[in-house]
């Protein structure tokens, strides 16, 4: 074969091969419904409402009375430790359009157990999630201090150890503006142009209890830092230890909404959150939680 | 005791600067391996035991046939020297010198060194060409078993713009056109128009097989391979971050460079360390016949450079500064929020050659950038961040003999970034460190006959340090130390005079985690006629380090290597080409590639603090895929030059968790590349250039469904969630035009260069990624957000005195 013979089968190959592959046929993938599940436990204190809703497609505005889900079957199953079935409540909803139910009497969340949630949706199947709950913490000491911003070491607090079976503990640190002003802000946050009622409360991400130094009495000290303070005055902080379920759903969902692709995917590659929900999506987790009140004075200084 | 807390609502990518606190990393990492080696794995011992057999058998090989060609050599004879530019005596790597009508030749090494072996005694004619340089034929009369030193020097075409011709007789670059090699031309890379200013990256982009994430980002995407999988390398010294700007430009100043090689893929045993491939990047020596110097001027940025003889060599210092400083003060003068107190990067190189005698050959060479950026990002919120490589060599080439060339460096090479950011009062202070300390040896013996070796070393100490204060306290302080050490052998064998056949084997110590492991490769080469080349490789590689990057913002980098529960990556590469050198002064390049990528160990994305993980927990582990076929056509000289380079692949990744743990195609796949570059010799004063480039769109995740959780008891942000398949769709086409135009004349005694370029000629509006905004009405808002969004002129002037 002469060489230009050659050389036009090759280039012609290249060409068709490249008009042919270069439409590609990745279209999106259709739109499936599924049952969405919403349910909190928070250790020493009765179980919460439980929320069952239905996805819908992402170009559709969101009204949860829509979303709703009426007439399934929900329960939640309180389970040995080897999985056998202890306990079981069934869950109604007092008004049937909302799509939440909660108990009929009050059954306290007991720490260190783990919780089944099982939905039967009408013509959607089952849903289940199962949640091991967090031991029980406190603040050793809970008086009301008043501190200065940005001057000297950062505020110092003491809750007891807390406890989570098979691993660290893992916390979210909310702090929460008790009085909330315009003119009362932190310099940082006045100038970040950010909603008022955005900023009242700011929450960290999830922080491994290995990072906190252990006090002599087997306790735990937290260092509030300031970027954690939005407004002046009256604060409340609330440390939540945070179960796998409410853990793996926070993180991976700070990477797909804070950063869309962010972290270190490329931007535009947008992963699902982690969600334990067999069957079905959303959140079925728990937590335990302690609070604690301080004050804050502007810095005169800055 | 380290410690470590974490701030509210701070930047996500803040949080990973402040990556691991492990605070008990080091006593994880007891250097104790050495008392373990009975214990070691079975699959392990296997692998050195190979290795090592393998080792002994290429040896062997190199000794018998060198023995055997001792006879040979007493019948013909031989050849060896430098092959250099007339005009500045600067060595020509991988220039071309064969025997006139015979199948006889070799290629200039790193060092501009060839040696030929196993010439006919008689009258021959010698011709040595160079890509840019008059083809030089020189006549000799060899005895029986001489062995004469020549050294050629050839004429750079541009000596004279008015004497430009299409060279009559085409030389292809041999080595240059090895399977999986390209070679970049420095002159190619400053012609082309460029983002700003010309970019070795920018140029290596338009390379088949080579991509790019995004116009914002230099970074190469090598043949399904992230930036970390390429081996960066500047004088034989590891650059571990080749960006300035962040990522927009690479390190690498245009006007000090002499040679840039690219190994895309299945290259030899005499480099490893990295799974995909390998960027070999030189530094002029410096004009030896004269001073010379160079401003070029920037509407960003500005270089310089001067270079001349001295003693018995040469020095080059080259300086480039980004010059955006009036720019930003006019933007502060008209009140603008947001602009820098300081914005600006910097690099010098240099290097000094010295010859102690005409087998010895000394340089010190040196390479510092670096970048800085101070801005007040808002009140009470300060960044000022440093970051940037230092880099000395020295280097040392010994002629043992006419058959033994050898070649000794000691390298030093240094990352740093440290940003510093203070947010609402609380100080964050990181400091990434790599420092890399080596000695490296290579040999190359070339007996005559129809077998040659190369062997050499490398083995270098490192140490990478991460450190993180937040808070005043000392959040992490995470320092790692591991010797590593390679050895390899390969060997070159002509059982015919139209087939080549290379093997080699590359063993590789890393301390940290105390892993071996061997790389054999094999390389096939057969010549049906001179203008055609059929060729094979297969390879093995390991590396032993990952890289925690982001495609928006290289500045905060940080390299993590193998440990305990992390074993090194490894992958199979096989790669089959074809070349063809047309009579009308084209060729064409065919090569198809598949490679394999195992145990991918890549910072695990969903990480957000690292507290008392253990060192395997902070990563996730998958594996990858890559195949393709690329089809390159170039004219490499004449006043019309260029190329038309098309690729079909694909690139596959599957990690847990995402995707339902399946294949997937990264942002970087695309199906189609096609690029073409073309450079037009309008006059001997006017010169144009274009650059066309269409892809396939990227890969991106079209969300498909949403809900919303509407009691949590924990931040409102995380409430709206998408539901998606990952990376389901593509965007449009992306396509675009950059032009170029220069005028060359000699102003007040200097040589003169105006350049004027148009990126985006036709305004083409490329999609970068799409951004889900919940806040939209109705439902979810897709806001797209672009690439180089307008027509970007720029202009620059070069004084070459």
């Amino acid at each position: 074969m002469r060489p230009i013979f050659a050389w036009i089968s090759v280039l012609a190959a290249t060409v068709l091969a490249g008009v042919w592959s270069g439409c590609d046929a990745v279209g999106p993938p259709e739109f499936e419904e599924e049952i969405v599940v919403e349910g909190y436990l928070e250790a020493g204190k009765p179980i919460g409402y439980v929320t069952v809703s239905r996805t819908l497609p992402v170009n559709e505005a969101y009204d949860p009375a829509v979303q709703a889900v009426s007439g399934a079957s929900v329960r939640i199953e309180l389970l040995g430790a080897h999985g056998d079935v202890e306990a079981s409540w069934a869950l109604f909803a007092p008004e049937p359009a909302s799509g939440r139910y909660r108990t009929r009497e009050a059954v306290d969340v007991l720490p260190l157990r783990t919780y089944r949630l099982v939905v039967d949706a009408p013509g959607a199947g089952t849903v289940t999630s199962e949640t091991t709950v967090p031991a029980l913490f406190r603040f050793v000491d809970t008086e009301e201090r008043t501190f200065v911003y940005d001057t000297g070491e950062a505020p110092l607090f003491e809750i007891t150890e807390p406890f989570y079976p098979g691993r660290q503990s893992i916390f979210l640190i909310t702090t929460i503006a008790l009085e909330p002003d315009t003119a009362n802000t932190t310099p940082f946050y006045d100038a970040s142009g950010e909603d008022f009622f955005t900023l009242r409360e700011n929450v960290s991400p999830p922080l491994n209890g290995a990072n906190f130094d252990r006090t002599p009495s087997g306790g735990m000290h937290i260092r509030y830092p300031w970027i954690g303070l939005t407004f002046y005055g009256l604060n409340e902080m609330r440390i939540q230890a945070i179960d796998d379920n409410v853990f793996d759903f926070v993180r991976s969902n700070a990477v797909q909404q804070g950063d869309q692709g962010g972290s270190t995917l490329s931007p535009g590659e947008i992963p699902n959150v982690i969600d334990h929900v067999e069957g079905g999506r959303g959140l079925f987790g728990s937590f335990a939680s302690a609070s604690i009140r301080f004050r804050v004075l502007p810095n005169p200084d800055r | 005791m380290l410690r470590r807390s974490k701030p509210y609502g701070m930047p996500p990518r803040l949080f990973e600067m402040r990556l691991a606190s492990p605070r008990n990393l080091f006593r994880r990492r007891a250097k104790t391996e050495s008392l373990y080696l009975p214990l070691m794995p079975f699959g392990r011992l296997l692998s050195m035991r190979i290795a090592y057999c393998l080792l002994s058998a290429l040896l062997f090989v190199a000794i018998a046939g060198a023995a055997f060609a001792q006879d040979a050599t007493r019948e013909t004879a031989s050849l060896s020297g430098y092959v250099r530019d007339s005009a500045s005596a600067e060595t020509l790597l991988l220039a071309n010198v064969r025997v006139e009508d015979a199948l006889i030749g070799a290629a200039t090494n790193n060092s501009g060194y060839y040696t030929v072996t196993g010439i006919p005694p008689g009258a021959r004619a010698i011709v040595v060409s160079y890509i840019g340089y008059r083809t030089e034929r020189v006549e000799v009369e060899l005895a029986p078993g001489e062995q004469r030193r020549l050294d050629i020097e050839l004429l750079p075409e541009e000596q004279g713009i008015e004497e430009i011709t299409v060279t009559g007789e085409r030389e292809e670059l041999y080595e240059a056109r090895k399977v999986g090699v390209q070679q970049l031309q420095t002159q190619l890379i400053k012609s082309l128009p460029a983002l700003l200013q010309p970019d070795v990256f920018r140029s290596l982009q338009l390379l088949p097989g080579v991509k790019a994430s995004s116009d914002y980002s230099s970074g190469l995407y090598i043949r399904g391979g992230g930036p970390d999988q390429t081996l960066i390398l500047l004088d034989r010294t590891t650059i571990y971050n080749p960006s300035h700007f962040f990522g927009v430009f690479s390190t690498f100043n245009p006007d000090a460079i002499k040679d840039v090689r690219l190994y895309k893929g299945g290259f030899p045993a005499e480099y490893g360390g990295r799974l995909g491939s390998v960027l070999d990047i030189y530094n002029r020596d410096g004009n030896r016949r004269e001073f010379d110097a160079s401003l070029s001027l920037g509407l960003l940025s500005s270089r310089a450079i001067v270079e001349g003889p001295w003693s018995r060599g040469s020095y080059m210092l080259a300086m480039r500064r980004s010059t955006v400083e009036p720019i930003l003060y006019f933007l502060r003068e008209a009140d603008t929020e947001g602009i820098p107190d300081a914005f600006y990067f910097l690099d010098v190189n240099g290097k000094f050659n010295f010859d102690v005698s005409n087998r010895d050959f000394v340089s010190l060479a040196f390479y510092a950038g670096q970048d800085v950026l101070d801005i007040e990002i808002v009140e009470d919120a300060l960044a000022n961040i440093r970051y940037g490589n230092r880099t000395l060599s020295v280097n040392w080439t010994h002629l043992f003999s006419q058959e033994l060339f050898s070649n000794f460096t000691f390298t030093g090479s240094q990352y740093f970034s440290r940003p510093v950011i203070n947010l609402a009062a609380t100080p964050i202070e990181n400091e990434n460190t790599v420092d890399d300390l080596s000695v490296k040896g290579d040999f190359e013996y070339i007996p005559g006959g129809n077998m040659s070796a190369k062997a050499g070393f490398w083995s270098g100490f490192m140490s990478l340090r991460f450190r993180t204060d937040f808070n005043e306290e000392t959040a992490i302080d995470w320092l790692t130390r591991s010797v590593y050490a390679s050895a390899y052998v390969q060997t070159r064998w002509r059982p015919a005079p139209r087939v080549t056949i290379e093997g080699g084997v590359r063993g590789n110590y890393f301390e940290e985690g105390g892993f071996f492991r061997a790389s054999p490769r094999l390389s096939f080469e057969y010549e049906p006629n001179p203008a055609l080349r059929l060729q094979a490789a297969y390879g093995r590689y390991y590396q032993f380090l990952t890289l925690i990057t982001s495609e928006i913002f290289s500045g905060f980098d940080t390299w993590l290597t193998t440990g305990e529960g992390v074993r090194p990556s490894y992958g199979n590469q096989a790669v089959v080409g074809m070349k063809h050198a047309s009579p009308f002064g084209f060729n064409l390049d065919v090569e198809a590639y598949y490679r394999t990528m195992e145990h991918l160990f890549e910072w695990d994305p969903f990480i957000q603090d690292v507290g008392g993980l253990d060192y395997d927990e902070l990563f996730r582990i998958g594996d990858g895929r890559a195949y393709g076929l690329e089809t390159t056509v170039q004219r490499a000289e004449g006043r019309v030059n260029g190329f038309v380079a098309g690729t079909l692949s694909r690139t596959e990744r599957r990690f847990p968790v995402v995707n339902d743990a399946r294949f997937y195609p990264p942002k970087y796949d695309r199906t189609l590349d096609v690029k073409a570059v073309v450079n037009v010799e309008l006059s001997p004063a006017w010169r144009a250039s274009g650059v066309w480039v269409y892809a396939t769109g990227q890969a991106y995740t079209e969300p498909s469904g949403q809900y919303r959780l509407v009691h949590s008891p924990f931040d409102s942000d995380w409430s709206n969630v998408l539901v998606t398949e990952y990376n389901n769709r593509r965007l449009p086409a992306y396509h675009r035009l950059d032009v170029g135009v220069s005028w060359r004349t000699r102003l007040f005694g200097a040589d003169f260069e105006l350049q004027a370029q148009v990126l985006n000629a036709y305004n083409r509006r490329n999609i970068w990624f799409y951004f889900f905004d919940f806040d939209g009405e109705p439902g979810v808002e897709r806001t797209e957000i672009p690439q180089i969004p307008v027509p970007l002129p720029n202009l620059s002037l070069t004084f070459d005195f």
